[in-house]
């Protein structure tokens, strides 16, 4: 049986669904059985404690804003400006952490306010004003920083998001995105709210005539990401005790990808939160794997860019066909 | 004898349940200035639509200077002459003048292959003295110019495509008198230089003073083939209307069986409401229980006066009170607070999520009444399903259950979607705007039971509809628009089509 015939019979709805995982599935076991080290509690470890929780959160924020039809490429920008404010409060100014965080906290919500404000009351390209946004932001902490990294933050101290907790040794930090997992979830799927968000994004006219308040959501969507962006370099901070200029650049696009990624799994073309979630694990641990064989980033970043153009392929195909 | 220029032979098209052309023929001599009437859906715009090329009939063809062509595409049908100015520009905005008039019959080039400007302004300078028009400047960009000026460039363009026969539809819609009358001027200037018009207007008086023939058509078919002079006003009139405009009963509500109202207490009181250049100081009321049809033709403001009624455009001037309260600004979300509710002409676009199943769609702007605790917005899931399943039987939704997704539904079934939505909201004003638009026979029977079942509860029913028969089958009293304007009210037994539709052409009156 060809793929086409298959594609085209009962198995479209499955692939739809869960042929992500099922790719997955076969890509861990490959991983296994060219590497020694892959399948052990010790990748798993890694991959929890270090790789997963800055994308997770970054792509929870992203997945809000892709849901009511807007583009945010601020966000990594938002989370480096974030590093850096609390560790230039910590070790340059003496200041309490807690000082730093609500510092950074409220220049995320001002960046998001900003972009909502232009996008959602200004009628603006939200590709472009965020684009923008993430330059104007970055050129601020070249000022700031002088492009020097600040080291010796003190990670314990900083809210200990850095520990070992007692639970299988897992770092406090990956918790912290678990919370917002549930949170995010919780918002899109099962309130009023995450409700209206879908209807914005399905039919934004229809839902202005029911009643909806299409600004204020689109604008409050914005204010997630910067807030959200926030978190993530609050963890940054901890987890390396460094703040690094252009420190989360490098997510950016792996976090579209990995939402975009989502969008083959469960909901098929429709963003959505448990298929993000999918997505994130699938390229952490495509790269966990591919580092196991002693591949080199670029490689990485290739395989990367062709599993998520395959992936978006593959949907439309199906979607076409069914 | 020479040929004419345009012959039409037989030329038929029907879609799913419509033919919206049955054996057309007339034909066209050198200089003929034919105006195109009839009302809403009698199928003049599939007739242009073929012509241009846009559409291909079923059957019938089109016979140019006494040869047989086959459009197959817009393009065919400029390169055999026939140049259509339609109603809504397909102009580029950001281009010059001169840009747009040449746009895809070639610009003049320089010998490297380069667009040769300088002949490019001079062609299309020499192209608008022509017609004219020398105060256009070919250099200016398309979006400056006003709407008149881009309906000459318009012209002008199917001018330099050499064409034969040019075909205006509705052109003076937005134009002011004067604008009016240089159009005029250029028409007949081109008529003079043996180019055949075919003037498409729902303005009788611009038909009498432009034209030499006249083709009305009704429900698809020509009803009239003729000199313009043979024709007076009302001979026109009936001729757009037609002796039996009750053939189609069955389809329709043409007896009235409206109960009278028995509460005169008013719900809904509009005053000098207005919208430059759409609708202009509209002023009217409705009472307790009263359903008040709005006719006019298309373009006629009614659906933009809706709008405004319901907050989606932004009114320049103008209050609405519902039950004596004023409803301040213009905002869909205060109008609903206030207790007004709009279902919109465009369901698609503007009525259904259509990535929603059924549910989701009909709980949208009630949300609230479905939450499992007063304060926390969350909403239950039984009780979101308990109400779409209500929804369903009460409306006759033939669907699967409140999962079935939207978009799998029938038109008419959609429309009961976005009905069973609004009906969800208590409201005190329901604005219905075409609701049975593209809708089938059983759909739109449930759709005027709803609005009577409305009404007998004491709401007020606000209803736009271009199907003059269903107006009066079901209101108490019709307001009649045209150009944006209120032009009459017909109560009880006043109603009828023919009045409605004298009114919206401005019969017997001067204007």
């Amino acid at each position: 049986m060809s793929l086409a015939v298959f594609v085209r019979g009962r198995g479209a709805a499955f692939i739809a669904q869960f042929g992500l995982l099922v790719v997955f599935g076969l890509l861990v076991a490959l991983f296994t059985s060219q590497s020694d080290t892959f399948f052990t509690t010790d990748t798993l470890r890694t991959i929890i404690n270090i790789e997963i929780g800055p994308m997770l959160i970054f792509a929870m924020g992203l997945t809000i804003v892709l849901v009511m039809g807007d583009f945010d490429l601020s966000f990594a920008a938002t989370g480096g400006v974030a590093a850096y404010t609390i560790a230039a409060i910590v070790v340059r100014f003496g200041g309490h952490w807690v000082v730093g965080v609500l510092l950074a906290l409220a220049s995320g919500v001002l960046i998001g306010l900003i972009n909502g404000y232009l996008v959602a009351y200004r009628n603006t390209s939200s590709f472009v004003v965020t684009l923008a946004m993430a330059t104007s932001v970055f050129g601020f902490e070249q000022i700031w920083s002088g492009q020097k990294v600040i080291q010796g933050v003190g990670g314990q101290s900083l809210l200990n998001l850095n520990s070992i907790s007692g639970i299988w040794n897992i770092r406090v930090g990956f918790f912290v995105a678990v919370v917002v997992v549930v949170v995010c979830w919780i918002m899109l799927e099962k309130t009023e709210i995450g409700r209206f968000m879908y209807a914005v994004g399905g039919n934004q006219e229809a839902a202005r005539l029911a009643g909806i308040n299409v600004r204020e959501l689109r604008l409050l969507g914005f204010v997630i990401v910067g807030f959200l962006a926030v978190i993530v370099g609050t963890l940054g901070v901890a987890q390396a005790g460094t703040s690094i200029p252009r420190q989360f650049d490098g997510l950016l696009l792996p976090s579209y990808a990995a939402v975009f990624l989502g969008t083959s799994v469960f909901r098929p073309g429709k963003f959505n939160i448990a298929g993000t979630v999918v997505g994130c694990i699938f390229l952490r641990t495509i790269k966990v794997g591919l580092l196991s064989w002693g591949l080199d980033t670029a490689y990485i970043n290739i395989t990367q860019g062709v599993i998520l153009i395959s992936a978006i392929l593959l949907g439309k195909l199906v979607s076409s066909k069914t | 004898m020479i040929p004419p220029v345009l012959q039409i032979r037989g030329i038929s098209k029907k879609y799913p349940g419509v033919r919206a052309a049955h054996d057309i023929s007339f034909e066209l001599r050198s200089g003929d200035v034919l105006g195109l009437v009839g009302k809403n859906g009698a199928g003049k715009s599939t007739l242009i639509k073929i012509l241009g090329g846009i559409i291909r009939p079923d059957a019938g063809e089109i016979v140019i200077d006494g040869s047989a062509k086959i459009f197959h595409n817009p393009i065919d049908s400029t390169a055999d002459g026939i140049a259509v100015v339609p109603q809504e520009f397909a102009v580029v905005p950001q281009l010059s003048v001169a840009e747009n008039i040449f746009l895809g019959l070639g610009y003049p080039k320089l010998i490297h292959g380069l667009i040769d400007a300088t002949k490019l302004y001079a062609n299309a300078a020499a192209v608008l003295s022509e017609i004219g028009v020398e105060a256009i400047n070919p250099r200016h960009e398309m979006q400056s110019l006003s709407i008149a000026d881009q309906r000459m460039v318009m012209i002008a363009r199917g001018l330099s495509a050499k064409a034969r026969v040019l075909i205006l539809d509705e052109p003076t819609a937005s134009l002011t008198d004067s604008e009016v009358k240089g159009l005029f001027r250029v028409l007949r200037q081109l008529s003079a230089s043996g180019t055949a018009i075919i003037y498409v207007s729902h303005r009788l008086q611009e038909i009498f003073e432009l034209t030499n023939r006249v083709v009305v058509m009704r429900d698809g078919e020509t009803h009239f083939d003729g000199a313009t002079q043979d024709l007076d006003e009302n001979t026109m009139i009936q001729l757009i209307v037609g002796g039996d405009s009750t053939a189609t009963i069955g389809r329709r509500r043409n007896s009235r069986k409206v109960s009278p109202l028995h509460n005169e207490v008013e719900v809904i009181r509009i005053e000098n409401l207005r919208r430059d250049g759409v609708v202009s100081d509209i002023s009217f009321s409705a009472k307790h229980g009263e359903i008040v049809g709005f006719a006019g033709l298309v373009g006629s403001g009614r659906t933009e006066l809706m709008r405004l009624i319901f907050g989606a455009d932004r009114r320049d001037n103008g209050n609405i009170f519902i039950d004596g309260v004023e409803v301040s600004a213009s905002d869909p979300r205060r109008a609903m607070n206030a207790g007004i509710v709009f279902l919109p002409e465009d369901r698609r676009q503007q009525g259904l999520v259509m990535d929603f199943d059924i549910g989701k769609n009909i709980t949208l702007a009630s949300l609230r009444n479905s939450r499992r605790r007063a304060l926390v917005p969350i909403p239950s899931g039984k009780r979101e399903a308990a109400a779409t399943v209500n929804a369903i039987r009460k409306l006759n939704i033939m669907a699967n259950g409140p999962t079935q997704e939207t978009k799998t539904l029938s038109g008419g079934n959609q429309q009961k979607v976005v009905l069973a939505k609004w009906l969800e909201r208590s409201a005190r004003v329901f604005i219905f705007d075409e609701p049975t638009h593209g809708v089938d026979v059983g759909a739109k029977e449930e759709i005027y039971n709803q609005m009577e079942s409305l009404a007998a509860a004491g709401q007020c029913v606000l209803f736009v509809s271009s199907e003059f028969s269903e107006l009066l089958g079901v209101c108490h009293r019709v307001l009649v628009m045209r150009e944006g304007n209120l032009v009459g009210e017909l109560t009880g037994e006043e109603i009828s089509e023919d009045r409605m539709l004298e009114m919206c052409y401005g019969a017997n009156q001067s204007i």
